[in-house]
């Protein structure tokens, strides 16, 4: 087979997946347009409700789980043969297998109130435990990317292992580091399984857009209500995404 | 600095120590029998199959492309692109399942199992193309370019190279790659549990309809968790010899 066969087929691989991307934002746009109930979901939580409810959820505990990533991920670097180095490596295999539902059952833990704000804190646990191993994964991948040659330079120059962390790697791997973080803040804001094991059956029912889509699509049978708050969702993740991709562009590139 | 460093780092081993320490005391009120487990267990084993056997083939394919064909612009184009796509909410997937591809598979069953896994399937397989084709091309990337180029030396042509050369190369880690996306896949919530009615997979065995938890949650939560972090941790250490080339 030709070159220009192989890279034929290879285009056609490629654009399933953003054929289904397009006939999934397709479809989505076009239920908004159809069903008559758009515009009048719930009234007790309006998307802008949820939207602001996932925007502050994600945020806090992003701003918990985003240092802890780091500070694991400059560990690591810094002494990898550790014993305690080596068991956070071996954690870190298993937490980023686990599925996000096994999460949680330990936001079950924290005691409910029939009021929002301990729904909050579950919630608030929940997602931070989850959002940790991407933040450390993030970190490590940024760090990873700065060369060798610069931290033997350093360190040949009498640079201690932290100096050499704070005065070459950190600077170096800032905007890979900056775009991991606003993809692990996505990763988060897109986090909606284990949320609603924690929120369903909540009294006071947290505002965010990931159950609130599936309460509308499952429950309450609103698919154009449903379709906007997974719209609104899309579109915040995309910005994310496209907000790491600036941060990582070299500039002149 | 040293310290606050290393307490940062215990954080993930305490994290996951919490997490199976829950279970464990959770388990001991009973583990589930060999003949409760079979039927969820068998109908994820089966999803999973069945959207890898979708998933594997097109993201393979794509990958090659993308390390071995696609010029340096459709790179930077494209890579963003799919890892945008793996970022995509379960709910949105879940929400297609439910509206598009169920109804269309209702049309089709007539009590047979296949077509009722169907929506989940097809919706599963292609949420998973991204992620199959970002691992893979990293596993490919990671093949020296050197026996690429000792492949054309010897006059193999382009297909001949991928398929005798970087194919066989990268195997291990392309197998890593089958297994974080089965992993991936036997984690899934939201698609099974809004597209699989009347079949429970070990993740609906957790949640109820509502999406709330159920009650005896280790009860199929340390299967799921077993299963997964084997998966996981065998493609973890097959991915970390690939990666060594690097």
């Amino acid at each position: 087979m030709s070159r220009r066969g192989l890279v034929w087929i290879g285009r056609a691989a490629v654009a399933m997946p953003l054929l289904a991307m397009l006939g999934l934002v397709v479809s989505l746009v076009a239920a908004v347009a159809i069903d008559p109930r758009t515009g009048r979901p719930d009234e007790q939580m309006p998307i802008w409700s949820a939207l602001f409810g996932s925007l502050g959820l994600t945020l806090s505990a992003a701003a918990a789980a985003l240092p802890v990533g780091l500070a694991t991920a400059l560990y690591l670097e810094a002494w990898p043969r550790t014993w305690t180095a080596r068991w956070c490596s071996r954690a870190m295999v298993v937490l980023a297998g686990l599925p996000p539902i096994s999460f949680a059952a330990v936001g079950a833990l924290v005691p409910r109130d029939d009021d929002g704000q301990a729904t909050f804190g579950r919630l608030w646990v929940v997602l931070t435990m989850v959002t940790v191993p991407v933040a450390v994964q993030a970190a490590r991948a940024a760090l990873r990317r700065v060369p060798t040659e610069l931290r033997a330079a350093a360190q040949a120059l009498g640079a201690t292992r932290l100096t050499t962390l704070r005065d070459v790697v950190l600077p170096t791997a800032g905007p890979a580091l900056l775009a991991g973080a606003l993809l692990a803040v996505a990763r988060a804001m897109a986090e909606t399984v284990s949320l609603l094991g924690v929120e369903a059956g909540a009294r006071g029912a947290f505002p965010l857009l990931g159950p609130y889509a599936f309460r509308l699509s499952t429950g309450d049978g609103q698919l154009g209500a449903a379709a906007l708050a997974i719209l609104t969702l899309i579109a915040v993740v995309a910005l994310l995404h496209f907000a790491a991709h600036l941060a990582e562009a070299e500039p002149g590139r | 600095m040293g310290v606050v460093l290393q307490l940062g780092a215990l954080i993930p081993v305490l994290l996951l120590g919490a997490v199976l320490g829950l279970y464990g005391v959770l388990s001991l009120g009973g583990t589930p029998t060999l003949a409760v487990l079979a039927s969820p267990l068998l109908t994820t084993l089966t999803v999973v199959a069945l959207a890898l056997l979708i998933a594997v083939p097109v993201g393979l394919v794509a990958a090659t492309y993308l390390s071995e064909l696609a010029s340096p612009r459709e790179q930077r184009l494209l890579r963003p692109l799919l890892v945008f796509f793996a970022s995509v909410p379960g709910v949105a997937f879940g929400w297609v399942a439910l509206t598009i591809t169920g109804p269309v598979a209702r049309t089709w069953d007539h009590g047979d199992p296949l077509p009722s896994m169907a929506p989940a399937v097809v919706v599963m397989g292609m949420m998973l193309v991204p992620l199959v084709c970002a691992l893979a091309e990293e596993a490919l990337a990671a093949v020296p370019r050197a026996l690429r180029e000792a492949g054309w030396a010897l006059g193999l042509s382009d297909l001949e190279v991928i398929r005798r050369v970087v194919w066989p190369a990268a195997a291990r880690g392309l197998w890593a790659v089958v297994l974080f996306a089965g992993a991936r896949a036997a984690g899934e919530t939201m698609v099974v549990l809004m597209a699989l009615a009347g079949r429970r997979t070990l993740t609906t065995s957790i949640v109820a309809r509502d999406g709330s938890l159920a009650h005896d949650v280790s009860r199929f939560g340390v299967p799921l968790i077993v299963l997964t972090s084997v998966l996981g941790v065998v493609a973890h250490h097959w991915m970390r010899r690939v990666r060594s080339w690097a």
